[in-house]
């Protein structure tokens, strides 16, 4: 057996279930069969490092194993990936992936998604008649945000630390692009993007785990690029001054190939196509004595231990929002003629706390409605309803806090005061979003 | 003469929090994780951070997560994550214990560089208060962390 494939089994039996085992396990040694060279299944080997692996001049990896996972879940196909990097032996072999998902965007994996999204922008979209909805993704690699769907391939290479090397797996896209003639020409910038007549084709992304990296990136066919404008870019009257990683936005485009059958005419480039012109160039490269393909079924994606816990994590709140890099919202508003300042803070995914920096009469003398006291006794109750609830739910939370105000002897005052700080702070500041997975 | 030096000496080493810890804590130890812990003996709490080698493979630095002070964690749960330009790398805890702690002043964006120049001092992520010394045996002395690192280049 391979050294990936044994890995795998290794995986697997580590993980139980028996009946799952079996199923996998079957599929999996009838696909090494039906495509490598086969060797006598031996013991698993200890995980020893080759010396000389590791100088490419003078030794070269001895399989390109390559996985087309066959799903358009986006969630699957990044809890697929993760299993496959983090199981397989890549210390005698290179990892290569394939795969698609349904429109969704992806966003890195220290992003905070009010600022790098606009919720508002993807809520009105998902709800236009005839459009699949698009799902948000939180990532485990770093860098910016991408929107895929079925017109945009993922790509993904494996390899040990020690010869991860950005650049040089980018000039391998470049030079796969170049084999398929593609229009204008590929090459790639002092940043490793890869380029086409200036214009970015693919964004890339890094996770680093131990002794392995991944470097994965999107590709861009016959993408819905109009979905990418408005939609990748948060809303600044949001007012939230956020830690974490912020998205450098570049000019895309499709790639255009020329058509095989009919000379002279354009056509998109096809996934298929260009996965296997990848392969052809990293077969040059690195000349592996094998290349091992692998379609990997959704059904079988979804049955694997390890795939489900990651899918489940990707899924969850913890993850999704837990991990929204900390930030402050400064909320400004004008309440029956009071002008208030608020300070929002956040942590995890949780208002941690607001804080009421002021509320003050504006210049000119008005009659107020409502009287200072009564006003900041009120935005004490709203600010501790608030504090502790995650913050994505925050719109709900306070609409529901402030729906309360009605019922006290000052009755008609305090509903009219409710009504003011639902209009001029709650649908103004807090924009919702759900959990992964759940249209926008 | 002899008095005034030896107070100097130890006045550096209180303004050093690296040396006055040194006084007090076993040597540094290293995990197949590129991480390294230092361990006060009397209050068992680990200082860790990570070591030279990762971070010159890492490079310049754009965002540090840390865990939560108060955090119950496991050995090898997740304590937080450092990425440069696109490459996010996952911290582990290398010990079973409650987070303590946290290098706050990491997260300021003009100061982390410090786990870049001094990842063995200033650039300390967290303190985690062990509650399982035997943890500490698997892990490798500086020697041996060296020899693992030159055996996986």
């Amino acid at each position: 057996m391979l050294p990936a494939l044994s890995s795998i089994a290794r995986g697997l039996r580590r993980a139980g279930h028996p009946a799952v085992t079996l199923r996998v396990a079957a599929f999996y040694s009838g696909d090494a069969a039906a495509t490598a060279t086969t060797t006598p299944a031996a013991a698993p080997k200890p995980n020893v490092v080759p010396d000389e692996y590791y100088n490419l001049e003078k030794a070269t990896p001895d399989t390109l194993n390559v996985f087309y996972l066959e799903s358009t879940d986006p969630f699957l196909n990044l809890a697929t990936e993760e299993w496959l990097f983090r199981s397989l032996d890549v210390t005698k072999t290179r990892v290569l992936m394939f795969y698609q998902n349904r429109p969704c965007i992806v966003v890195g994996r220290n992003q905070n998604l009010w600022t790098e999204l606009n919720p508002r922008r993807l809520a009105h979209l998902n709800g236009l008649p005839g459009r699949e909805p698009i799902a948000l993704v939180r990532r485990r690699s770093g860098g910016g945000s991408v929107f895929h769907d079925l017109g945009n391939t993922n790509w993904s290479l494996v390899s040990h630390r020690t010869i991860f090397d950005k650049a040089e797996t980018a000039n391998i896209i470049a030079g796969a692009l170049n084999r398929l003639d593609v229009v204008d020409g590929a090459s790639t910038s002092a940043r490793q993007d890869v380029l086409v007549g200036g214009d970015k084709v693919s964004g890339a992304a890094y996770s680093i785990i131990r002794d392995r990296a991944l470097h994965h990136a999107t590709m861009l066919l016959s993408a819905d690029l109009n979905m990418l404008r408005g939609t990748l870019s948060g809303e600044a009257e949001l007012n939230i001054t956020s830690r974490g990683v912020k998205s450098v936005s570049s000019p895309v485009r499709n790639l255009r190939v020329p058509a095989k059958d009919q000379p002279g005419e354009l056509v998109a480039l096809q996934a298929m196509d260009f996965s296997k012109a990848v392969v052809e160039e990293l077969r040059a490269f690195f000349e592996p004595k094998d290349v091992v393909f692998t379609h990997m079924p959704e059904a079988t994606m979804r049955i694997i231990p390890d795939v489900i816990k990651n899918y489940e994590e990707l899924r969850s709140w913890d993850w999704f929002h837990g991990q929204n890099p900390n930030f402050e919202q400064a909320i400004r508003a004008d309440v029956g003629g009071w002008e208030l300042s608020l300070r929002l803070k956040s942590e995890r995914g949780l208002i941690v706390g607001i804080e009421i920096e002021s509320c003050s009469a504006p210049p000119l003398p008005v009659e107020h409605p409502i009287s200072q006291e009564a006003l900041l006794i009120r935005l004490h109750g709203f600010c501790e309803a608030l504090t502790g609830q995650r913050y994505n739910e925050a719109h709900g939370v306070a609409s529901r806090h402030l729906e309360r105000f009605g019922s006290g002897a000052d009755a008609s005052g305090a509903f009219s005061l409710g009504r003011a700080l639902q209009e001029a702070i709650v649908d103004r500041y807090f924009v919702p979003i759900g959990l992964p997975g759940d249209a926008p | 003469m002899l008095t005034a030096a030896t107070n100097m000496l130890r006045r550096s080493a209180m303004q050093n929090g690296q040396i006055a810890a040194r006084m007090f804590s076993t040597s540094r130890l290293f995990t197949e994780d590129h991480e390294w812990v230092t361990v006060d003996k009397e209050s068992k709490i680990a200082t860790v951070g990570i070591t030279d080698y990762a971070a010159s493979l890492l490079g310049d630095l754009v965002y540090i997560e840390l865990p939560a002070v108060g955090a119950d964690l496991a050995r090898q749960d997740s304590a937080g994550a450092i990425e440069s330009v696109k490459a996010s790398s996952e911290v582990y805890s290398p010990v079973t214990g409650k987070i303590v702690e946290v290098n706050d002043s990491l997260t300021d964006s003009s100061n982390m560089a410090l786990i870049n120049e001094k990842p063995f001092s200033d650039g300390w992520m967290f303190k985690i208060q062990m509650s399982d010394d035997s943890e500490l045996a698997g892990m490798m002395s500086e020697d041996k962390y060296r020899d693992y690192v030159e055996s996986t280049k």
